[in-house]
C-alpha cells in the first residue's frame, strides 16, 4: 500500500488503490483516454490531489460533520470533490490578485465558482474566500483538516513558508489532518533552492524543518522521500530548456509531454513531494518561533487591498502571442520572405508576358523578329521539349529588351 | 585498432588548460599506455609549439590528419550555419570512412553540433560537466544559444559510450539526460609534476618575474590567500569576495587576497563586478611554473566554485602541498573529501569562518597540506588516464559490437520550426518513430531546425545518405513547396516509402520549377513520366493563348497529377485515407499505395495546467454563450466567410458567443474580405482573428473552445492535420461534407454539406451547440475516442512500420 509522506513516483500511477481514486476524482478525465488511465499520462498536480484525498478519506475525515479548509486552493479539483464528501469546504486564496498568476486566482471563483468545476459538486457546501495562507483569519482549531500546497508565488522566504505551516497546524482541530503539496528538489545548482525567489524547491530537511516542525504536527506514517530509477527514467525531456526563453506555451514551467512527473526548469530537476500530518491531542507547543510576525502581517493586508485586475492575464497571453514572442516575430518575417518571393515571381511573369507582347507589336529589332519565329513555332509544333530553348530565347532577348528600355 | 581524435582543443586558445590540456594529457597517456592502437589525429588549423603538451609527431603511430572543407578549416566562425553543419559533418563521415576508422573520439561535444551524424563508426564523447543544464540563466541569454546547446547535446546523447572526468560529471550526465551510467567510463585528468612541493629557495625567481609584472603583488611580501578562480557563475567569485570582504578586518592588513584569472578579459570583468579592493591583488596570463610557486608561496588556497567537471585549481594546490577550502558541491568533494575544509557553496559566512580559521591555524594548515599531498596521488598517476581511455575505447568498440541491433530508419521531411504542415506533421512522426528506432532525418540545412536532444534522432546532410554501408530504408514527406524541393533527386534515386501530403501537388512542381528556373527538368523528370498525353495535354497548354492560360492550367492539372514519376520512384505510396488511396489508383492503376493513418502527440494532458476557465470567463462568455473556433491557415478553401455568417445567425440568439479564428492569412484579398464581412457583421465584437498561434497556444485554445468548425472545399485531396487535432481534443467538431474525409466517423464529427443551405444548416448545428451542453459532451467524446483509437501518434507509427515491413518482405522475396 502506498504510503501518505512521500515524493511522487512512477510507480504510484499503477497502484489498485491509487488508479481507483483518481478515476474517482477525475472522472471526467477517464472517458477522454485510454481504458488504462492513467498511465502513460501521468501527471504531478493530480497525483497531488488524489494523495490530498487519499490521505483525508483515510484518516477518516469524509464525515458530513467535518470542517475543511483548503489553503491557497486556487480553482483546483480537490475543493470540488471534497464538497461531496464532508459537511463544508472553504476554499482560500488571493483570489483577484493583478500580475501574471492573475488567471490561476481569479476573482470570478469567488462568485461563480461552477464556470471553474470540471467535476459535479455539492454548490451549498462550497464556501469560496479571499484569504492569504501566510495570515489566516480563523480561529484556533476550527477545522477537521486543511489541504495545502506550500508554497505558491508570493511566499518569498522561508519565514513565510514556515509561518503558513504555523498557520495551518493553528486552525487545527486536536487531532485533525493536513494534507500538504511541495515541490521536492531532485537536482540543481548546489545550495540554491529555486529558480526565482519566490519559489522554493525542498529538500529533505527544508520539508521537516520548515513544514513539519514549523507547523507543530506529526508526519501520519514514516516518509519515504526516494526517487525510483523508473521514475527518473520516464521523462528526460529538455524542452523547457528552451522555454524559459520561448515562453511559447501559455502555462507555468511545470510542465511538459507526459508523463509529467520528473520535470525539469531553469537547472533544476524536481518531483511533487506530499506531507499527510496530524496535530496531537494534547502537546506542548513548540512551533512559536515560525509564526507570522507583525510585519509579515502588515504586508499579507496590504496585498489585500492591491486592486484586483480580472482577465489581464489572458490579454497578456494573446499579447504575447502577437507581438513579443521571438519565435512570432522570426516566423512572421519568414511570412514577409516567402510573400516578397510571391510578389517578386507575379512581377516577373507580368513582366514577362510584357515583353512578349512587346516583341510582338513594338520591336523589329532582329532578335526580337527571330524570337517571335521561334515563338511562333512552339505554338504550332505543340511540342512541349521546344520549350527549353524557347526560355532561353525568351530570357536571352528579355536581358536585351531590359537594356534597351 | 583505428583511433580517430578530434584534436580541435590542441588548436584554440585554450589549448593548455582545461579542455585542452585534457585533450593533450589524455592522448599523449593513452599513445604511452596502448601502443598497439593507430591514432589519427583530425587537426584544425596549425597547432603552434607553444599549444604542445607534449610532441606527438614522435610516436609512430600517430597519424596527422588536417581537416578542412573546400579548403577551410572546420572552425569557421563562433556560430557556423546549419548548412555548415551539415557539410562538416559530411566531410567528417568521409574521412572516417577513408581512413577506415573504428572509433572517433569527440573531444569537443559543446563547441559544434558535427559530430551527431556521425554513423560510419562508433562514438565516444568526453563529457566535462552539466553546468550549462544547471544554470542555463547565467549561461545563455538568447534562444540561438539555448538551441544551439541543445543540438551540442545530441553530440553526447548520440554517442556509444563517454568518458567522463569526474563520477560527479558522470551522474549529472545521468540525472539530466537520462545516459546509462553503464555506458560512461571515469578518467580523471592528470595533474602535472609541475606543481608540486617547491622549496622557497627555488621559488624566488618565479616570484620575481610576478613582481616586474604585477607591481601590487610585488609591494606585498606579507601572507596571502590565493583563490585561481574566473568569472563565470560557476566560479562563485563573489562567494569569495564577501567572505573574504566580511573577515577582511579580523585578518588585519597583512593578509592579502591573490587571485588568478584566466586571462585578460577575466581580469578586466572582475574588477568591473567587483571594483578595486585595496587587500585584493588579482593576477592573469601565469605560467604553469609561476601558478605552482603561488600554490606554494600562498598560506592556503581557496576555491568557491559551486560547480567543477573537475576541479584544477583544487587538485594542483593539494599536489603542490597547499592546505586548501573549497565547497561542497559537485566534483569537488571527490578531489578534496578528507584532505581540505569544505563549505556550503552558497553561505559567505561559513566561508569567511573558514578563512578565518585557517589563517590562524598554522597547524592545521600543516597538516592539511599533508594530507592534500597524500589524497592528491590519486590524480596524479598518467598511466592511469592513460589505461582508463583505453578501457573506454575498447568497452566503446566492444559495446556497439554486442548491442542488440537497433534499426535505422531514414526520413527526409522538412521539420520544425518551418511553418508548413509537413513540418509539423514530421515532428510529431520523428518524435514517435524515435521511440523504437534510430532516426536520420535528412534535411537541407536551408534553417536550423529544432533541436531533438534524444539518444535516437540525428539531423543529417542529404549527400550523407550514400556514406553508411548499408543504407537506411527512407521515407520521404512529399510536399509541393520550396521546404522539399530538396528531397526530389533523393527520391529518384533512393526510392523506399513516400507519403503524399497532398495528391494535388502538380500545380507546386511546376511554380516551383518556375522559380528556379528549371522548367526543362520538370518537364523530362515530372511531367514526362506521366506519358504521351500528358506530354500532349502539357504541350497544348503551354502554347495556349495568354487569355487563356489560366482555365489551361486548371484543366490540365486537374487532369494530371502528376505522380508518375513519384510511384516510378518508390515502394510504396502511402496517404492517409483510402479516398484519396482510391484517387491514386484511378489515376495510376500501377501504384502500390497504402493507407497510413495520420496520428498527432495527445496534447490534451498538457492543457491540465492553462487556467481556460479563466480565460473564458476573460473573453466574457455569459450562461448562455459558446466559444466556437476555426483554426489553421486562413484560405478561401476554409469557407470562413460561411462561418462568420452562420455565426452572426447564432450570435443573435447567444450574443455572449465568441468566435475565435486562429491561423496565418497568406491570401491578402481573402483577409480583406473577411475583415469588410467581420466589420459589418452585428457579431463583428464578437468575432476575434488571432494570427498565427505557436504550437502549444494554438492546442490551448483548441482545448479552450467548445466547438470547432473545421470548413473545407474545394480540397486539395489531403486529410487536415487540423482536423485530426481537432477530433483529438474532444470537441464537437463541424466539417464539410466532403467525399475525402468519409473516414472520419459520422458519430465523431457534425457535417454540413458544402453550399446550398450551407449556411442554415451550420447555423443550426451552432444553435444546438449552444442550446445543449449533452449535445457538446456527446459529438465531444467520440471525437476523442476515434482520436484515441484511430490517430494517436503511436498508431501512425505502427502504421508506417507495417508497410515498410510488407515492402521489405516482397523485397526478400523478389531477391529470392
Amino acid at each position: 500500500m502506498l504510503g501518505y509522506n512521500k515524493v511522487c513516483n512512477i510507480e504510484d500511477f499503477t497502484d489498485a488503490d491509487f488508479v481507483s481514486t483518481m478515476k474517482e476524482v477525475f472522472e471526467d478525465e477517464v472517458p477522454l483516454y485510454a481504458a488504462n488511465y492513467p498511465a502513460g499520462v501521468a501527471d504531478s498536480r493530480q497525483w497531488e490531489v488524489a494523495m490530498a484525498v487519499r490521505t483525508l478519506r483515510d484518516q477518516g475525515c469524509f464525515r458530513r460533520d467535518a470542517r475543511i479548509l483548503g489553503v491557497a486552493a486556487g480553482t483546483g479539483t480537490a475543493g470540488f470533490y471534497f464538497t461531496r464528501r464532508v459537511g463544508e469546504v472553504i476554499v482560500a486564496d488571493t483570489y483577484g490578485r493583478a500580475g501574471g498568476q492573475a488567471d490561476q486566482v481569479p476573482a470570478a471563483f469567488l462568485t461563480h465558482p461552477a464556470a471553474f468545476a470540471s467535476i459535479p459538486f455539492e454548490r451549498r457546501r462550497l464556501i469560496p474566500m479571499y484569504m492569504d495562507g501566510r495570515c489566516l483569519h480563523f480561529e484556533d482549531a476550527s477545522f477537521d483538516a486543511v489541504y495545502e500546497t506550500i508554497p505558491p508565488e508570493g511566499f518569498a522566504s522561508s519565514d513565510q513558508i514556515a509561518a503558513a505551516a504555523f498557520e495551518m497546524g493553528r486552525v487545527l482541530k486536536p487531532g485533525g489532518i493536513a494534507s500538504c503539496t511541495a515541490m521536492f528538489k531532485v537536482a540543481g545548482p548546489p545550495g540554491l533552492s529555486g529558480w526565482a525567489p519566490q519559489v522554493m524547491l525542498f529538500a529533505r530537511e527544508d520539508l521537516q524543518r520548515l513544514i513539519v516542525d514549523a507547523s507543530g504536527l506529526e508526519m501520519v506514517d514514516a516518509p519515504a522521500f526516494e526517487i525510483s530509477e523508473r521514475t527518473m527514467a520516464v521523462r528526460r525531456d529538455l524542452s523547457p530548456f528552451m522555454d524559459a526563453v520561448t515562453p511559447t506555451a501559455p502555462r507555468g514551467p511545470q510542465v511538459a509531454l507526459a508523463p509529467n512527473v520528473i520535470r525539469y526548469y531553469e537547472g533544476y530537476l524536481f518531483a511533487s513531494v506530499h506531507l499527510a500530518l496530524r496535530k496531537p491531542l494534547t502537546a506542548e507547543s513548540t512551533n512559536a518561533w515560525a509564526a507570522p510576525s507583525d510585519e509579515l502581517r502588515k504586508q499579507v493586508d496590504t496585498r489585500a487591498h492591491e486592486a484586483a485586475s480580472l482577465g489581464g492575464a489572458l490579454l497578456q497571453q494573446l499579447h504575447q502571442m502577437h507581438e513579443e514572442d521571438d519565435h512570432i516575430r522570426w516566423l512572421k518575417s519568414r511570412v514577409q520572405v516567402l510573400d516578397a518571393e510571391f510578389h517578386r515571381d507575379q512581377a516577373q511573369i507580368q513582366r514577362l508576358n510584357e515583353i512578349v507582347n512587346a516583341a510582338g507589336l513594338q520591336h523589329s529589332s532582329t532578335e526580337a523578329e527571330h524570337w517571335k519565329r521561334e515563338y511562333d513555332a512552339v505554338k504550332s509544333s505543340l511540342s512541349w521539349r521546344i520549350t527549353a530553348p524557347l526560355r532561353f530565347g525568351l530570357d536571352l532577348l528579355t536581358g536585351r529588351l531590359g537594356r534597351k528600355s | 585498432m583505428r583511433i580517430a581524435v578530434d584534436y580541435k582543443p590542441a588548436s584554440s586558445e585554450a589549448a593548455m588548460r582545461g579542455m585542452g590540456r585534457y585533450t593533450q594529457q589524455q592522448i599523449r597517456e593513452v599513445l604511452l599506455a596502448a601502443p598497439e592502437l593507430d591514432v589519427y589525429l583530425f587537426t584544425h588549423g596549425p597547432i603552434p609549439s607553444e599549444n604542445r603538451l607534449f610532441d606527438w609527431t614522435t610516436f609512430p603511430n600517430v597519424h596527422t590528419i588536417p581537416v578542412s572543407v573546400d579548403g577551410h578549416s572546420m572552425d569557421p566562425a563562433p556560430m557556423p550555419t546549419y548548412e555548415k553543419v551539415l557539410a562538416y559533418s559530411h566531410r567528417l563521415q568521409q574521412l572516417l570512412k577513408r581512413h577506415r576508422i573504428d572509433l572517433f573520439h569527440n573531444t569537443v561535444p559543446f563547441m559544434y553540433p558535427y559530430y551527431s551524424a556521425i554513423t560510419v563508426c562508433p562514438v565516444i564523447t568526453t563529457f566535462y560537466d552539466a553546468i550549462p543544464l544547471i544554470f542555463p540563466g547565467s549561461y545563455f541569454g538568447t534562444e540561438e544559444q539555448r538551441r544551439h546547446y541543445l543540438h551540442c547535446m545530441t553530440n553526447v546523447s548520440t554517442s556509444d559510450h563517454v568518458i567522463a572526468i569526474s563520477k560527479s560529471a558522470a551522474f549529472d550526465l545521468k540525472q539530466y539526460t537520462g545516459y546509462s551510467l553503464d555506458q560512461i567510463s571515469i578518467a580523471y585528468p592528470v595533474i602535472e609534476g609541475v606543481f608540486r612541493p617547491i622549496e622557497r629557495g627555488d621559488r624566488k625567481t618565479f616570484l620575481k618575474a610576478l613582481a616586474a609584472r604585477f607591481p601590487a603583488f610585488g609591494k606585498h611580501s606579507g601572507p596571502f590567500i590565493l583563490s585561481v578562480t574566473g568569472v563565470h557563475r560557476s566560479k562563485n567569485a563573489h562567494l569569495l569576495v564577501e567572505a573574504y570582504t566580511a573577515v577582511a578586518g579580523e585578518l588585519g592588513s597583512a593578509w592579502k587576497l591573490v587571485i588568478v584569472l584566466p586571462s585578460k578579459w577575466a581580469h578586466g570583468e572582475f574588477h568591473r563586478r567587483f571594483g578595486d579592493h585595496p587587500n585584493v591583488i588579482t593576477l592573469c596570463d601565469i605560467t604553469d611554473e609561476e601558478l605552482a610557486v603561488l600554490y606554494n608561496q600562498a598560506a592556503f588556497v581557496v576555491q568557491p566554485s559551486t560547480y567543477e567537471g573537475f576541479g584544477y585549481p583544487v587538485a594542483e594546490a593539494m599536489h603542490s602541498g597547499a592546505a586548501v577550502i573549497t565547497t561542497r558541491s559537485s566534483s569537488l568533494p571527490e578531489i578534496a573529501e578528507g584532505a581540505a575544509i569544505l563549505v556550503s557553496p552558497t553561505d559567505p559566512y561559513l566561508m569567511g569562518a573558514a578563512i578565518l580559521r585557517l589563517a590562524r591555524d598554522l597547524k592545521l594548515r600543516e597538516s592539511l597540506g599533508k594530507k592534500a599531498l597524500i589524497k592528491s596521488q590519486e590524480f596524479s598517476d598518467p598511466k592511469a588516464l592513460g589505461r582508463a581511455t583505453r578501457d573506454a575505447y575498447f568497452a566503446a568498440v566492444e559495446r556497439t559490437r554486442k548491442a542488440p541491433p537497433r534499426r535505422s530508419i531514414a526520413v527526409w521531411s522538412s521539420m520544425p520550426p518551418l511553418d508548413c504542415g509537413v513540418a509539423d506533421y514530421s515532428g510529431e512522426f520523428v518524435k514517435q518513430l524515435s521511440q523504437e528506432h534510430n532516426v536520420d532525418v535528412y534535411v537541407d540545412g536551408s534553417y536550423n531546425p529544432t533541436p531533438m536532444p534524444w539518444k535516437s534522432v540525428r539531423f543529417r546532410h542529404p549527400k550523407d545518405y550514400e556514406v553508411d554501408d548499408s543504407p537506411a530504408p527512407c521515407i520521404f514527406q512529399m510536399g509541393a513547396r520550396n521546404y522539399q524541393e530538396y528531397m526530389f533527386a533523393p527520391l529518384r534515386k533512393y526510392g523506399g516509402l513516400v507519403l503524399l501530403h497532398d495528391v494535388s501537388m502538380a500545380l507546386g512542381f511546376q511554380m516551383l520549377a518556375q522559380s528556379a528556373n528549371r522548367m526543362a527538368e520538370f518537364e523530362d523528370h515530372i511531367v514526362a513520366p506521366d506519358g504521351a498525353a500528358a506530354l500532349e495535354a502539357y504541350a497544348r497548354f503551354i502554347a495556349s493563348p495568354e487569355a487563356n492560360v489560366r482555365a489551361a492550367q486548371e484543366e490540365f492539372f486537374q487532369k494530371h497529377k502528376l505522380l508518375q514519376w513519384i510511384i516510378d520512384s518508390t515502394a510504396k505510396q502511402l496517404v492517409h485515407t483510402p479516398q484519396l488511396e482510391a484517387r491514386v489508383l484511378d489515376d495510376y492503376p500501377g501504384a502500390r499505395t497504402a493507407v497510413v493513418r495520420m496520428g498527432w502527440f495527445d496534447r490534451l494532458p498538457g492543457q491540465r495546467y492553462v487556467p481556460l476557465p479563466a480565460w473564458r470567463i476573460g473573453l466574457g462568455l455569459g450562461p448562455d454563450g459558446i466559444c466556437l473556433g476555426s483554426f489553421g491557415i486562413v484560405d478561401r478553401v476554409k469557407r470562413l466567410h460561411v462561418t462568420i455568417e452562420a455565426f452572426t445567425e447564432l450570435y443573435r440568439v447567444s450574443p455572449t458567443s465568441v468566435l475565435l479564428i486562429v491561423g496565418r492569412c497568406y491570401d491578402n484579398t481573402y483577409g480583406r474580405e473577411l475583415k469588410a464581412q467581420i466589420q459589418a457583421s452585428p457579431a463583428g465584437g464578437r468575432i476575434l482573428m488571432l494570427d498565427y498561434a505557436p504550437p502549444e497556444a494554438f492546442a490551448s485554445l483548441m482545448v479552450m473552445c467548445d466547438g470547432i468548425v473545421n470548413l473545407r472545399h474545394p480540397i486539395r485531396m489531403g486529410l487536415s492535420g487540423v482536423l485530426v487535432r481537432a477530433l483529438a481534443t474532444g470537441k464537437p467538431t463541424v466539417i464539410s461534407d466532403i467525399d475525402e474525409w468519409d473516414s472520419i466517423p459520422s458519430g465523431a464529427c457534425l457535417r454540413v454539406p458544402v453550399g446550398g443551405d450551407e449556411v442554415h444548416r451550420l447555423t443550426g448545428i451552432l444553435k444546438q451547440m449552444a442550446a445543449s451542453r449533452e449535445f457538446r459532451l456527446r459529438y465531444g467524446t467520440a471525437a476523442r475516442q476515434w482520436y484515441v483509437n484511430e490517430a494517436t501518434a503511436p498508431v501512425m507509427v505502427g502504421d508506417y512500420m507495417s508497410v515498410l515491413r510488407e515492402v521489405e518482405m516482397e523485397q526478400s522475396a523478389t531477391s529470392r
